[in-house]
């Protein structure tokens, strides 16, 4: 099971992901290629920004409806022939699922990718009873097979190389080393047509649910989210209460928009309609169809009148492209099922109720998220608001004492850049004294408190321009309290003073 | 378990108690969304748009005058591309009849999977696993996004456009509408209601390995798109 995020697990493993420039080189290709491809294609749209706000629009409309328009989906659904649960929280969710998976022996479940069967821990409950849960799309086969979580919402392997991959099928398959994705994908394919054919029981999330025809929509490139929703005898899809539209013509908007910002494509390669139950002389189709509609959380949210504009959410992916923390850290720093901004603003209300409260202070507050997604969600002010909420308590940060020290740090040196005067005496006096310890005019330690400048980037030294590129150290040695330099030893004689708090809420 | 109608009123409840929801932009009152405008470009040139879409996919398409034409055109395809063995079913529009004999006529083993009797599922199943294609006509095009439409039924199952590695696709090009608004009132809710359909466009593809495009996947790597002249221009 997965730990609960906590603020001193993130700040730890963001501080080792941010020195990790291996990291760092595989996230910066990526995604630079991919916000290429989505420029490319969307400037090549005229009406992308129609189509944004008509999209917008009708998530407007769907969540301000979503009692009656989740009773809509429900009645057409069962009126083809599929059953339809409502789960409260994760553990029913899972419960409903492991019990069908025991009613119909099934032995083999595959999988399409699905962020709420992420949320709900599937995997891990399916496995406890007995069940091999075999993850189709390409990413989230190749991080099952790791034994880690995606490390993105629309790609799950971003942070791995091709080389990586290689590795891992000649480990764990197999198969004859290579690193061109093309033979990678070969083996990949082979693979899991077998699980395709032999699997009892197919699991999917939605990305769109229609409630004027009672369909489950899914949007995917590899054919898998297809296969999975056709081959098995039993499947099953897990939709958030928020994925319900009203009109199936709605479709067309979302369309125009998703494949161009989620993956930089005119159209995704297929969307799919999950419609009931194999019909009589069908070659292919389920011979049940159930629909899991999952709470777990959000109708907290849309208690929220800020935070409901988070259920506006597409899954496209494109915050975390954009987002500068992202982009340094990576995906599994946050600890959470769903990563990056809108991770930060849906965690504490989804997955970890009432906690990962500490995810909406590790902003910027730049706005890029806010430029990028498709529905326009504003997610700066949502990042202030939670901040606010946890300033008032209702959730709960839990900080730790190193986070206190940076604050602090962090405290005093805006005062000294508040006061140019100051500054300017006080870093004269240091640029003699700490000469002997920089380089290229920048200070890569500096004493308590205002280490946590230096513990993930350099400090320029007075009369350096200021202007370098802002990057990571590559010093591991800095980047956290080894022990061997003198940040080590003094962290480790603070830790025992008896003034410092463990715990500590955030409007200190 | 939860139950439903309790689930529903909590959700009337908290929308209620937050009231509008406070979002920055205002909330916008539901109503109708406009559309784009249909392109009012003629079938010859949402045909020829349809290919360079598809071709840029990394499918391939061609246009050929008459039913006769694309049978010829397919029957090459499949020698060239040496396809031994492939699933039909019923045509959306076409009878298939005279493309599957010119097929068999030419070496293919042809085979139909149009209404598996549920005895004969298994077998039908796995004789789809193994063909080198399927056979089968899109109920629509889109030309903006080179998109095929199919609409399956038990007499054309969505197998035919997923299940073999090469799928050869008939394509009318009076089905061709402009783009995906165009579509949607074309398709109409009903069909949208009652059957698997997919909006297909372009080959299986990938770029989960270092966001590098790999295609063939899952579902077909090779799509073969034949359109037919037809109706009034
Ligand atoms: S918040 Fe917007 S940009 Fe981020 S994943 Fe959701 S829809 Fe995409």
């Amino acid at each position: 099971m997965m730990r609960p995020p906590e603020a001193e697990s993130f700040f730890a493993d963001s501080r080792k992901a941010v020195g990790d420039t291996d990291l760092r080189r595989k996230l910066e290709g990526a995604v630079g290629r991919h916000l290429e491809q989505v420029e490319i294609v969307a400037g090549a749209f005229p009406q992308y920004e129609q189509e944004k706000v008509a999209a917008r629009r009708i998530k407007e409309e769907a969540i301000s409806r979503l009692p009656e328009l989740l009773e809509q989906l429900r009645r057409n659904l069962e009126a083809k022939g599929a059953r339809v649960f409502f789960a409260g929280d994760a553990a029913e969710a899972r419960n409903y699922i492991v019990d069908l998976g025991r009613k119909n022996a099934v032995k083999l479940a595959v999988k399409g990718k699905s962020m709420a069967t992420e949320e709900i821990e599937l995997n891990h409950a399916l496995q406890g009873a007995g069940i091999e849960v075999v993850e189709t799309d390409l990413g989230e086969y190749i991080v099952q097979l790791r034994g880690e979580r995606p490390s993105h919402i629309i790609t799950p392997a971003i942070h791995l190389s091709k080389e990586d991959v290689g590795k891992l099928f000649e480990q764990k398959l197999a198969a004859p080393y290579t690193n061109v994705p093309e033979e990678l994908t070969v083996v990949a394919r082979a693979r899991l047509r077998e699980k395709f054919l032999a699997a009892d029981m197919g699991v999917v999330g939605a990305n769109f649910a229609v409630a004027e025809t009672g369909s489950i929509v899914l949007v995917e490139n590899e054919g898998n989210g297809r296969l999975t929703t056709s081959l098995p005898e039993v499947v099953v899809a897990v939709m958030g209460i928020e994925k319900v539209i009203p009109r199936a013509s709605d479709l067309s908007h979302f369309m125009e928009i998703l494949g161009r910002t989620a993956t930089g494509q005119k159209l995704t390669t297929y969307v799919n309609f999950v419609n009931g139950v194999r019909r009589a002389g069908e070659l292919d189709g389920p011979r049940e169809l159930h629909v899991v509609i999952l709470d777990n959380g959000r109708s907290q949210m849309l208690a929220d009148p800020v935070l409901r504009e988070a259920l506006y959410c597409l899954r496209c992916g494109a915050c975390l492209n954009v987002c500068p923390v992202f982009r340094r850290i990576g995906g599994h720093a946050y600890g959470t099922t769903y990563p990056g901004p809108i991770g930060s603003i849906i965690s504490p209300s989804l997955v970890h109720e009432g906690q990962a409260g500490h995810l909406a202070f590790a902003s910027t507050l730049c706005g890029a998220c806010k430029d990028i997604c498709p529905v326009k969600i504003d997610i700066p002010r949502i990042l202030l608001h939670l901040r606010w909420r946890a300033t008032e308590g209702d959730i709960a940060v839990k900080w730790p004492q190193a986070a206190h020290r940076v604050r602090t740090g962090a405290k005093l040196t805006a005062r000294l850049f508040a006061a140019p005067s100051l500054m300017r005496a006080l870093s004269r006096a240091a640029s003699v004294l700490l000469r002997p310890f920089a380089r290229d005019g920048y200070l890569s330690w500096l004493p308590p408190p205002f280490n946590g400048w230096t513990q993930s980037r350099d400090f320029p030294l007075f009369g350096g321009t200021g202007n370098r590129v802002a990057g990571a150290k590559s010093a591991p040695v800095e980047a956290g309290n080894t022990g061997s330099g003198p940040t080590g030893s003094r962290d480790a004689g603070q830790r025992h003073d008896p003034e410092a708090h463990e715990t500590e809420q955030a409007h200190q | 378990m939860s139950d439903f109608a309790a689930a529903t009123n909590l959700m009337r409840a908290a929308l209620k108690r937050a009231g509008a929801a406070q979002n920055g932009h205002g909330e916008t009152q539901p109503q109708a969304v406009a559309t784009p405008p249909a392109p009012t470009a003629s079938r010859e040139e949402m045909s020829a748009h349809f290919v360079r879409e598809l071709k840029e996919l990394g499918g391939k398409a061609v246009v050929v005058d008459s039913p006769q034409a694309a049978i010829d055109a397919i029957v090459e395809f499949a020698r060239v591309f040496e396809v031994k063995s492939a699933a039909i079913g019923e045509g959306a529009r076409t009878d298939l009849q005279p493309l599957s004999e010119a097929l068999g006529r030419n070496g293919v083993a042809v085979f139909s999977v149009a209404q598996a009797p549920e005895e004969k599922r298994a077998e039908l199943r796995a004789r789809v696993a193994s063909a080198d294609a399927g056979v089968v006509e899109a109920d629509f095009g889109v030309a903006a996004s080179g998109t095929l439409v199919f609409v399956p039924t038990p007499a054309r199952p969505r197998s035919l456009s997923l299940v073999p590695p090469v799928n050869i696709v008939l394509l009318r090009t009076d089905y061709l509408l402009p783009n995906l608004a165009a579509l949607m009132s074309a398709l109409g809710v009903d069909a949208m209601r009652d059957n698997p359909v997919a909006f297909v466009t372009g080959p299986s593809r990938t770029a989960d390995i270092e966001k590098r495009l790999v295609r063939g996947v899952h579902g077909p790597k090779t799509l073969y798109a034949v359109l037919v002249r037809s109706g009034r221009d």
